[in-house]
């Protein structure tokens, strides 16, 4: 499944990368400059938002270092944990924070709490079948769609006619797509749009970001929630507006000022003791993906490039500035 | 082989004989030994066979047994800090138990070593003399007023105080902790005990590897706000930070001495470019026309669009703030009998519960639930969720987790108790270890592993506990759970999220009913396909033919079934919601045209029927099959037209009549009763009259009746069907309901593609098997195929068949990379054909990876294990006892 899960994930790929959105990437941004004496084998297990990007980057970085090997998986953000605890991977993938529960058992092996680096920027996108009309939603909107609980008082909708389509819409159920819970955005559309409220039993679980997408795609009147990442031409993201009823659209500059009301930072959990410094290995893949290069595949991938400003703060955290 | 005969005949010449064929006639050691080797090597791996499934269910045991424990408490250590003429008013304590902070009035903090009370020098909030202090503060002296109220968030970490003079200061009382190299250790650090060590300033930790854990006490206040007019005191405040890390939204509520309640908030936005942060400041009045002096408590919620006020005679006010321009009272609820004052009231993890406590040593959790009620303005309603019974005093102070349902209660004696609010117990009393003193203030650890109580006599109780899994007992895994929000008592599945102030909702009801459910109707569709395929090709099939299709129906067992579910989902789940009505009535169409197609067949002469027997027979089936699909695709719209109302999508969600539905549901059992009358009323003369024409007309004949037959089933059922709408009954909220692409029908139509092949291939086994002289001697008697297919193997074969169905069941139980692909796996409890669920093993696939182990939802999935090796252990050994009675019928044969 994973790997049907990959293949789709390189279509979905392939295609927004046609479908290129005008990314721009800070100018104080320096081309990665390789280094020697970097060589070893890196494995990554963790979110699967960041799972196309994550085989861009180790790719890339590999040019760079031929000897090096990366192997990469993806089922969801909450494996990323587990995983970096026992020690099977190096780098943890995430896209949402991590738990507290799960940084204490990381703490109660280690001693030490693990590293938080924020890698790229992801506005979380509703999207719809391409020949949805539909354009805006609001937050209350989707609470109202896809909780069960609909904590932020909303009224349950759950026709297209609720949300005020015509037509052969008016009548039409709303098919729901999302993750499965070990997804951090599965956690993050939770805990942003449906204030912490429960899912409805109707949402169709998808194992992967793709999953929801070709779910989309196949379905003329479902909606579903991922990454913008992995946004294809079957399917259309719409605007959201956030507390001030203004909609907004997923772009760089909505997600940079905070306008669009669910954008996030996707990040790699790193074992970092605090007082020695990272191994080479790591080190250069870090100052890899925080380069010129690094950011490039970052917006390849549909996601937003990290702000200078941050992606300097990242580096100076893992003592790589 | 003992007693090899000689192929020749006996000689005189013994020699000869000797020498040629002279064999022992004992059995060769070597071959005694093989065999009792064979017999011992078997017996063992039997034995181990036995072993392994029993080891398998003890680790799942093992395993899931935790789950049921109630946990620990240590015994108290007591010590006393001198707290001389301070009022205390909170307590803090680090993640790591080690450093305690005790906060009081005039903004002191006093701070010390959890495990021995060796008191390190504190820090102080100097209210006196800080930025931008209030001009009207009486900064020269150095004295400012003491605070009048105080407010902390859950975390601990902000705290707000509010002052004489109507403003409002917020600032931060935290423990910040850092990892520095052992060198860097201060060099006048004196041990404490229990191996920690301290400057007086902070304590440094041991922590693997040459390095230290420093934990130091930091405050930070911030400038003061005029919240109220100059000179009224404020009297309550509560204080929340919630937000995104990024976008931290500071909100307090105040209510001043005049009763006039505030709500304000600070929302800072980063600006990802620059860097910068821009906060905007935002003060609204609610108007609550309460008396000030009637007022125990306020409460706020993180994202402050909801304001409780609770009064002294056991009401709560809720005002909805979610438009703080117009906030307004939306609701007025009596949580304790009329004049109780309320001894403690707080908010869980989460915001969404309520813990009231009250003198009449009542403890209760309260949620606002959706009722679409008339009486509040919102139509949500405070409602009693959980009830703890009598408590032995009121409790008067309450603590709780940041990470769990979990709290803590100190009662009017001193006595502390550990809650859980999902599953409506106390967990544990924590041993007070001396006598009883009343408690000033009570904090719970961060990490849920230890609980603090000072006394109002400065006497400290610290106590470790360890409750692993306070969310699970049976009666949460099992039964009915009213949990926060949710209108009633419920079965719900829902086990993590991304924060941990969600309540997990662990019930495996939806999950077992899932597995029943898709086993149920993947047998539904694969049984009579499966066993009518075996019949078919073990007593009618030509020969030569048979030889082909058995390996073809295994060769389709041994396709991976995540093909099969991804094939399914993505390519079959489309065409099926385009086609639905079409395969809807599919059902009745296509063995209808087969059947039609036989009794056509009838009507050649004897000769041809003779000579096409076999493949063209066989074609001429698959044509008829062909024809069938073709007439359901150019009836399925003209049906839909006709009687659903143009769209059966839209009819399962509710619109038009119930009767059509119906009529198809019926359709079959009013096949069944017309047949079986109309083969009594025309039985015995009919053949006789039958006998005496030509066999095609004979043929025609049958045709015609056959033809008359299905007209009265069909009126019949279309009769039964409009009495029965018209009489209110409707399939949908039953076995149809709103139509979801991803369905147990998709599903089913995957898990019988699975399963069809394994009861075909046993079930045509076992009919094979069937001994030949019995065929042979019912064709003897003159009994047609189908007679002795019917009545002299099919009970012959009963129970290989019985076994078929069972080793089907037990594969469409345990079948799990179906039902994750083509399901949706959404844990719902109805028996909707067209929506879809969540199977036990598919729940186990998609949640292990993420399980933190010997979590509580790690033990819950093998548990989920367990549940599932118990459902297919008892189903197997019901079908293994079923099974030997048939056998022994059928050995009497």
């Amino acid at each position: 499944m994973k790997r049907i899960g990959t293949l789709l994930g390189a279509l979905a790929v392939s295609i927004s990368a046609t479908s290129a959105f005008a990314i721009d990437i800070d100018s104080r941004y320096t081309p990665y400059q390789p280094t020697t004496g970097v060589s070893g084998s890196l494995k990554s297990i963790g979110s699967d938002t960041l799972n196309n990007l994550m085989t861009l980057w180790s790719e890339d970085y590999r040019a760079q270092y031929p000897t090096v090997k990366i192997e990469v998986e993806g089922k969801g953000s909450s494996t990323a944990p587990p995983a970096l605890i026992a020690g099977t991977s190096q780098l943890g993938p995430m896209s949402r924070p991590m738990k507290a529960a799960e940084i204490d058992s990381f703490e109660q092996k280690y001693g030490y709490k693990p590293t938080q680096v924020r890698v790229a920027v992801d506005t979380l996108a509703i999207f719809v079948h391409k020949d949805n009309p539909l354009t805006c939603l609001s937050l209350t909107q989707l609470d109202g769609i896809f909780s069960k609980s609909r904590l932020s008082g909303s009224k349950a909708i759950t026709t297209w006619g609720d949300l005020g389509l015509t037509g052969e819409w008016a009548g039409k159920p709303i098919s729901l797509f999302g993750r499965n819970s070990a997804s951090g955005t599965y956690g993050y559309f939770k805990e942003v749009a449906m204030v912490n409220g429960d899912y409805l039993d109707t949402v169709k679980e998808q194992p992967g970001s793709s999953a929801v997408v070709q779910g989309v795609a196949a379905d003329k009147f479902a909606m579903g929630y991922s990454g913008i990442g992995y946004r294809t031409a079957d399917v259309k993201a719409i605007q959201v507006a956030g507390r001030d009823g203004q909609c907004v659209e997923a772009n760089q500059a909505n997600a940079y000022t905070g306008a669009y009301p669910i954008t996030r930072f996707l990040y790699i959990y790193v074992n970092k003791n605090p007082s020695t410094a990272l191994d080479p290995l790591r080190g250069e893949f870090f100052r890899y993906v925080l380069s010129l290069n690094g950011q490039k595949d970052t917006s390849k991938d549909g996601y937003f490039p990290m702000p200078y400003v941050f992606a300097q703060q990242e580096l100076g955290k893992l003592g790589l500035k | 082989m003992t007693d090899a005969t000689m192929p020749d005949a006996p000689t005189p010449d013994g020699m000869r004989r000797s020498v040629v064929y002279r064999r022992d006639k004992k059995t060769k050691s070597s071959v005694l030994l093989a065999d009792k080797l064979a017999g011992r090597i078997i017996t063992i791996g039997g034995f181990f066979v036995i072993l392994t499934v029993f080891a398998i269910m003890l680790f799942l045991v093992w395993v899931a047994v935790p789950l049921f424990g109630s946990g620990t408490a240590s015994d108290a250590t007591r010590y006393k800090l001198d707290l001389t003429g301070e009022h205390v008013i909170s307590t803090s304590v680090d993640e790591y138990r080690t450093l305690g902070l005790e906060l009081s009035q005039d903004g002191k903090l006093t701070a010390f070593h959890v495990p021995s009370g060796r008191r390190i020098s504190g820090l102080a909030f100097d209210f006196a003399n800080a930025p931008g202090a209030n001009a009207n503060a009486n900064t020269g002296t150095g004295a400012a007023a003491a605070p009048t109220a105080f407010a902390r968030t859950l975390q601990g970490d902000d705290v707000a105080f509010g002052f004489p003079d109507g403003t409002v200061r917020l600032g931060s009382l935290a423990i910040d902790s850092a990892i520095v190299p052992a060198a860097a250790l201060p060099a006048n650090v004196t041990t404490l005990p229990g191996g920690d060590r301290t400057d007086g300033v902070a304590i440094y930790l041991n922590v693997a590897g040459k390095q230290v854990r420093r934990l130091q006490p930091a405050v930070k206040l911030e400038a003061s706000a005029q919240v109220a007019p100059q000179g009224t005191p404020i009297r309550f405040l509560d204080y929340r930070v919630g937000g995104t890390e990024e976008r931290p939204v500071k909100t307090f509520a105040s209510i001043d001495e005049k009763g006039t309640a505030r709500l304000s908030s600070a929302y800072a936005q980063v600006n990802m470019m620059t860097g910068e942060t821009s906060t905007t400041i935002s003060n609204t009045e609610v108007p609550t026309g309460l008396n000030v002096a009637d007022i125990a408590s306020v409460l706020l919620n993180t994202s402050g669009d909801r304001l409780l006020v609770a009064t002294n005679d056991g009401m709560v006010h809720r005002f909805d703030t979610r438009d703080p321009a117009h906030a307004r009272l939306a609701e007025t609820e009596q949580l304790l009998p009329a004049g109780v004052k309320p001894t403690a009231i707080a908010y869980l993890n989460g915001e969404n519960s309520l813990i009231v406590a009250g003198a009449d040593k009542s403890l209760s959790i309260w949620s606002q639930i959706d009722r679409k009620s008339q009486k509040t303005a919102d139509g949500n309603v405070l409602t009693k969720i959980h009830d703890f019974g009598p408590q032995p005093a009121p409790i008067e102070h309450l603590a709780v987790s940041q990470r769990t349902r979990l709290f803590i209660g100190a009662d009017a004696r001193g006595e502390v108790a550990l809650y859980h609010a999902t599953t409506e117990r106390r967990v544990l009393t924590f041993p007070s270890g001396g006598k009883l003193s009343p408690v000033a203030t009570l904090i719970l650890a961060p990490r849920d592993n230890g609980a603090l109580a000072i006394g109002k006599d400065g006497e400290v109780r610290n106590w470790s506990f360890d409750v692993p899994h306070p969310e699970t007992t049976i009666a949460s895994l099992f039964g009915k759970v009213w949990y926060e929000g949710y209108p009633a008592p419920g079965y719900t599945w829902q086990s993590t999220s991304g924060t941990d102030s969600a309540e997990p909702k662990l019930s495996l009801v939806p999950l077992i009913f899932g597995t029943i459910k898709g086993a149920i109707y993947s047998l539904v569709f694969a049984v009579p396909i499966a066993l009518l395929a075996a019949i078919y090709t073990a007593e009618f099939m030509h020969f030569r033919v048979r030889a082909v299709v058995k390996p073809v129906m295994e060769l389709m067992a041994s396709l991976p079934s995540v093909v099969i579910g991804f094939v399914v989902a993505l390519v079959l789940s489309p065409i099926v919601e385009n086609w639905i009505a079409a395969i809807v009535i599919a059902f009745g169409v296509i063995p209808l045209t087969l059947i039609g197609l036989a009794f056509l067949w009838q009507l050649l002469p004897q000769p041809v029927a003779l000579r096409l027997d076999g493949i063209p027979k066989l074609i001429a089936f698959f044509l008829a099959m062909v024809l069938g699909i073709w007439a359901a695709m150019q009836l399925g719209p003209l049906v839909e037209r006709g009687f659903f109302g143009g769209d059966f999508k839209a009819w399962t969600s509710g619109s038009g009549s119930a009767a059509p539905f119906i009529f198809l549901l019926l359709l079959p059992l009013s096949f069944i009763a017309v047949f079986s009358f109309g083969g009594r009323l025309l039985g015995a003369s009919w053949r006789d009259r039958l006998r005496s024409k030509p066999y095609h007309v004979a043929g025609a004949y049958e045709l015609g009746r056959w033809l008359g037959l299905t007209i009265a089933a069909f009126a019949l059922a279309a009769l039964a069907a409009t009495i029965l709408g018209g009489a209110g009954f409707d399939a949908r909220g039953g076995i149809v309901d709103t139509y979801i692409q991803r369905n147990t029908l998709i599903a089913s139509f995957g898990m019988a593609f699975a399963v069809i092949p394994i009861i075909y291939s046993i079930a045509e086994d076992a009919l094979g098997a069937v001994p030949e002289h019995l065929r042979s001697a019912s064709l003897g008697c003159g009994a047609t195929k189908w007679q002795t297919a019917a009545w002299v193997i099919l009970p012959t074969a009963g129970s290989g068949i019985f076994s078929a169905i069972m080793i089907g069941l037990g594969r469409a139980v345990g079948e799990t990379m179906i039902v994750v692909m083509a399901t949706g796996n959404t844990p719902i409890l109805d028996w909707s054909l067209f929506n879809g669920l969540r199977a036990l093993s598919a729940n186990i696939n998609v949640e292990l990876p993420e399980a933190v182990k010997d979590s509580s939802l790690y033990r819950t999935l093998f548990l989920c294990g367990l549940v599932l090796f118990v459902m297919t252990f008892v189903l197997n050994t019901l079908a293994e006892i079923v099974r030997q009675r048939f056998r022994k019928r059928a050995a009497q044969l």
